[in-house]
């Protein structure tokens, strides 16, 4: 398995608090990986010590399997928190000072990337005139000014209308399928990261808490009959041979989630209770994507 | 280094703050010119004494004598780099200037892409003294081009070129060297309001602070103020300069550059940026 990124108990402290507290995490190239806390979780510190922005008070990072930090951040594109752009100047020259900074020759860069953000009308306005959808987008352009092969994006959809979050969410989808660009990408918008992300990665007061696949995510949603038993291997095999229900798992010891048949539960509750099982509980579990995630964020959680 | 100081050198031209410190500058040079010209308008009769508020008294208006007959380019030249105003107008301009890097995040574009801390604030310092001496050239042809029209040709005989060139030199080592220490104070503050407060502090309290001091230590004989920046730049002479004094001069805007870039690139290795 290639990672981008990998980071290994990776630590932030101001002053006596730990924002950022031993977070290993495993970002693999081609993926677009979710990040998603609450406000003041440390998201966006996090993304600021992978992007050079801030030193990390203790661990370790690699970045395309590289220990050397700088030579490989020639190859990562950002947009912490809001983009970095001079308010006075055009879209153009905001472009243009960084491409001459950047040291790219191809002056068409530019226009390319003018393009690519739909910013190519924009002409002599000035940013500080743009609208916030605008804005984002040119802090897009500037992220992909050096074709990165890897995007760190800090809640690119922020205040954006439902138009600006399709559009950037279709141009994030583009660049990943067409130029295999690896995106790690934190919102509050669950709805919006659930339809791009490939995998997740969940953070609580500064501690990584989970990491998992998208496909694993679907499967932890799912609609099921969750039952607490006191013998599983018997519950399980009466469920197989009198019941014939076969879609069905085993999470932990004593506990049993089945798929199929959940328009009747009781029967199925019935037939265990008369074959001696001695059944604790029995109801109807599964979530949509945003109670999973409150439950694991706590429930005072602020997604959206 | 070069493509950094390439982008840096585009957002200067850029830059509106630039071209209005430099039309300040122009403005302070035009009505210093329109003050002599009142003052030697009264001096020859042809005003009455207290037009405008301004009072004339001395020798000069008892003789009827034109002011331009003892007022020479340099002592002009004198009073545009030796005041404060120059310094004032320095610090307000390199307060926006790297500030503004910070105000508006577009410093995160450049930091962690490839570039070292210290060649990004290397770079910084470059534009920055750029900018100071572009804003001292523009402040010297203003001064030489209104002391033609006003004083003739005249004004240029003699030595006034080796004069000017000795002057210039100190004047210039200074100013690179007290944009460094603005630069370095405003990189740290990162704050507009705060980075020109202290700026004009540095640029104008802090040589009244140090004249007193001189006060103090009058009878050690030690002139403490001598070896501050904009006070060496006011009490810079127009004329004679010796090579031992810009050789002193030389010493001292080194001093300050690197105390200054040494603290500003300490600061700015160290410190995140938000």
């Amino acid at each position: 398995m290639e990672y981008v990124l990998e980071t290994e108990a990776l630590t932030k402290v101001y002053g006596k608090a730990r924002v950022v507290k031993e977070v290993d995490m495993h970002v693999e190239r081609g993926s677009i990986y979710g990040f998603i806390g609450k406000n003041g979780a440390g998201k966006t510190t996090f993304m600021r010590m992978v992007a050079g922005l801030a030193a990390p008070a203790s661990g370790f990072m690699t970045l395309f399997g590289s220990k050397e930090l700088e030579k490989q951040r020639v190859r990562i594109g950002t947009l912490i928190e809001s983009p970095g752009i001079y308010p006075g100047m055009t879209a153009r020259e905001n472009l243009e000072i960084l491409r001459l900074s950047l040291g790219i020759t191809e002056k068409g860069r530019v226009e390319e990337m003018l393009l690519m953000a739909g910013l190519s009308d924009a002409g002599k306005k000035k940013v500080k005139h743009f609208s916030m959808g605008m804005k984002q987008r040119l802090g897009i352009a500037i992220a992909m000014l050096r074709n990165p092969d890897f995007l760190i994006l800090d809640e690119p959809i922020n205040g954006l209308d439902p138009a600006g979050i399709k559009e950037i969410r279709d141009l994030l989808l583009k660049l990943n399928r067409e130029k295999q660009i690896t995106i790690l990408i934190s919102s509050h918008i669950l709805g919006e990261l659930s339809k791009i992300a490939t995998h997740y990665g969940i953070i609580r007061e500064g501690a990584l808490i989970e990491e998992f696949e998208a496909k694993e995510l679907e499967l932890r949603c799912r609609r099921c009959q969750k039952l607490s038993v006191d013998n599983t291997e018997q519950a399980a095999r009466i469920l197989e041979e009198v019941l014939h229900i076969r879609n069905f798992d085993v999470p932990k010891p004593g506990t049993i989630r089945i798929f199929e048949r959940l328009e009747d539960l009781a029967e199925t509750n019935r037939v265990l209770v008369q074959n001696g099982i001695a059944l604790s509980e029995s109801y109807l579990a599964g979530q949509d994507l945003e109670g999973y995630f409150m439950e694991l964020l706590g429930n005072d959680g602020n997604g959206k | 280094m070069l493509c950094l100081f390439r982008g840096e050198s585009y957002r200067l031209k850029r830059n509106k703050s630039f071209y209005i410190c430099m039309a300040s500058m122009a403005a302070f040079i035009l009505m210093m010119y329109g003050m002599l010209l009142l003052v030697d308008s009264i001096s020859i009769g042809s005003m009455e004494n207290g037009f405008g508020g301004v009072v004339v008294s001395g020798e000069m208006l008892e003789a009827g004598e034109s002011i331009w007959n003892s007022v020479g380019m340099m002592d002009v030249l004198g009073q545009v780099f030796s005041g404060n105003g120059f310094s004032l107008i320095l610090a307000i301009f390199v307060s926006i200037f790297v500030v503004r890097e910070y105000s508006c995040g577009a410093v995160k574009n450049i930091v962690g892409k490839g570039y070292s801390r210290a060649v990004i604030f290397f770079t910084r310092i470059l534009t920055v003294n750029l900018a100071a001496l572009l804003l001292m050239a523009a402040g010297l042809c203003v001064t030489l081009l209104c002391g033609l029209i006003f004083m003739g040709k005249g004004a240029f005989s003699g030595i006034f070129w080796q004069n000017l060139a000795g002057y210039v030199l100190a004047q210039a080592l200074l100013s690179i060297a007290l944009a460094t220490v603005l630069t370095a104070i405003s990189e740290a503050v990162r704050n507009l309001a705060a980075g020109i407060s202290i700026g004009i502090a540095a640029s104008v309290f802090f040589g009244l602070f140090l004249n007193g001091l001189d006060l103090l230590l009058a009878k050690t004989g030690f002139t403490i103020s001598r070896y501050w920046l904009v006070s060496r730049s006011s009490t810079c002479p127009v004329e004679g300069l010796t090579a031992g004094y810009l050789g002193e001069t030389l010493a001292v805007a080194l001093v300050w550059f690197l105390v200054a870039f040494g603290l500003g690139l300490w600061h700015f290795q160290k410190a995140d940026i938000k």
